[in-house]
């Protein structure tokens, strides 16, 4: 910077600064030092000129989430509801057979086979663990509730058909294809007693008379189709 | 001891204070600068009161934290940058809050609030009246020009350190000087002449 530039500006506000200069001194009152003295005696050294305590959304945010959390922390894992809530990672997992059987039961089939499918030697056996009705309160521990269950023999109905295998590689290079054409497949029904499976399909007893019927209706259908397209196609040309 | 102290430099009784804890050092530099930290800070604010405790919080300060002061720099540097910095704050606070005052805090003296249109010439020469315009007009200077105004016109520092009181550059510095000068000027015109 030019020395001499502001030393020029200097003198341009020459005025100005004398009036500056001219001002009446002021001083500090008199008991001033004493009041200070007074204040560092008794260690007050809050100052008067203290900073205003500013409104701040942080200072409200911070503690306020910080509560919100330890709420939804404590409601979910100290919770005593009185409902039963289970825990995936404390319940024995159903076995596949307790699911069928439970259905078995709920369609009413159940108490047909029981009583038709007394359990014989040759019977295919599952042993099934049976939960019983709970006497234990809800929030036991898992120990308590795997003592309590007990050991049931059941026979399953499967819906395979043991006298009706089938060689899985035979069947695919073809060798041995006992594939009769009148045993359509069809979903697995495992009520029937008559279903047969042979290991792919399942295959059921067709009704001739049936299929005649059927047969002759899809082609008087397609013969009335036929007749109408050429009545649409004369109507056109005319 | 006190007459000891007396003769000391502001350098070496800060030394003191902070070396032996002598409180006789602190009352000398207290009484030192006491008045023209008040004039400081009263031009700067505007009000006598608040000023008072202003300079008392300084000296308080000062007090607290004495081992803050290093001995490479001026004492008055290091003493008027913390009574600048406590200026500012109330400052700022004054704009976040709208003062109404009715009456006069001093029974004694009444200070009537004219309109520049009624002075008359003769009136402005008197130094009372000419002081009060004075200072009403360094009100409206913008304070960052008026605290360097301030410190180089009334309070005689130097270029550098009014630099190092504000944390400045000295180009800044000048820069600001003159800004405020040139405002005055203009609000002063009519009372400056002669």
């Amino acid at each position: 910077m030019n020395k001499s530039g502001y030393n020029f500006k200097d003198d341009q506000f020459k005025d100005v600064s004398k009036i500056l200069k001219d001002l009446p001194k002021v001083n500090a009152p008199d008991n001033f030092e004493y009041n200070l003295k007074v204040k560092i005696d008794n260690n007050n050294f809050g100052l008067s000129t203290g900073n205003e305590k500013t409104f701040s959304w942080w200072k409200v945010f911070v503690p306020a989430s910080g509560l919100v959390a330890a709420s939804v922390f404590s409601f979910f894992f100290f919770s005593n509801s009185s409902e039963k809530l289970e825990n995936p990672f404390q319940l024995q997992p159903i076995l596949r057979t307790e699911i069928s059987s439970n259905i078995l039961n709920a369609t009413g089939l159940g108490n047909f086979l029981n009583e038709s499918y007394k359990i014989n030697d040759n019977d295919v056996v599952v042993e099934t663990i049976t939960k019983p009705e709970p006497t234990t309160k809800k929030n036991d521990l898992v120990a308590s509730e795997v003592k309590s269950y007990s050991l049931a023999r059941e026979k399953v109905v499967l819906p395979f058909d043991t006298s009706n295998s089938t060689d899985l590689d035979a069947a695919i290079g073809n060798k041995n294809n006992r594939r009769n054409i009148d045993r359509r497949a069809s979903l697995a029904n495992a009520g029937s007693p008559n279903a047969s499976f042979n290991g792919f399909y399942l295959g059921q007893e067709v009704d001739k008379k049936y299929v005649e019927a059927m047969k002759a209706r899809i082609d008087s259908l397609k013969k009335n189709y036929l007749i109408k397209r050429q009545q649409q196609r004369a109507g056109a040309i005319k | 001891m006190k007459k000891k102290l007396i003769g000391l430099t502001d350098e070496e009784l800060i030394k003191e204070f902070q070396d032996n804890n002598t409180i006789e050092a602190y009352e000398i530099l207290v009484n030192r600068f006491k008045d023209p930290l008040t004039n400081y800070v009263f031009r700067f604010l505007g009000e006598r009161d608040i000023c008072t405790d202003i300079v008392q919080d300084t000296m308080i300060k000062f007090y607290i934290h004495k081992d803050s002061y290093k001995s490479f720099a001026k004492f008055s540097t290091w003493i008027y940058t913390i009574a600048g910095n406590l200026a500012r704050n109330e400052l700022k606070r004054r704009k976040r809050r709208v003062i109404f005052s009715l009456t006069n805090d001093d029974p004694e003296k009444q200070v009537q609030i004219e309109d520049k249109a009624f002075v008359s010439p003769e009136r402005a020469t008197d130094s009372e009246i000419k002081g009060e315009l004075v200072q009403k007009a360094l009100q409206k200077v913008k304070p960052v020009y008026r605290e360097v105004v301030i410190l180089r016109d009334i309070q005689e520092f130097s270029y550098e350190e009014i630099a190092e009181m504000t944390n400045l550059s000295i180009g800044t510095v000048k820069s600001r000087i003159n800004r405020g000068r040139k405002h005055l000027q203009k609000l002063l015109k009519n009372i400056y002449s002669g």
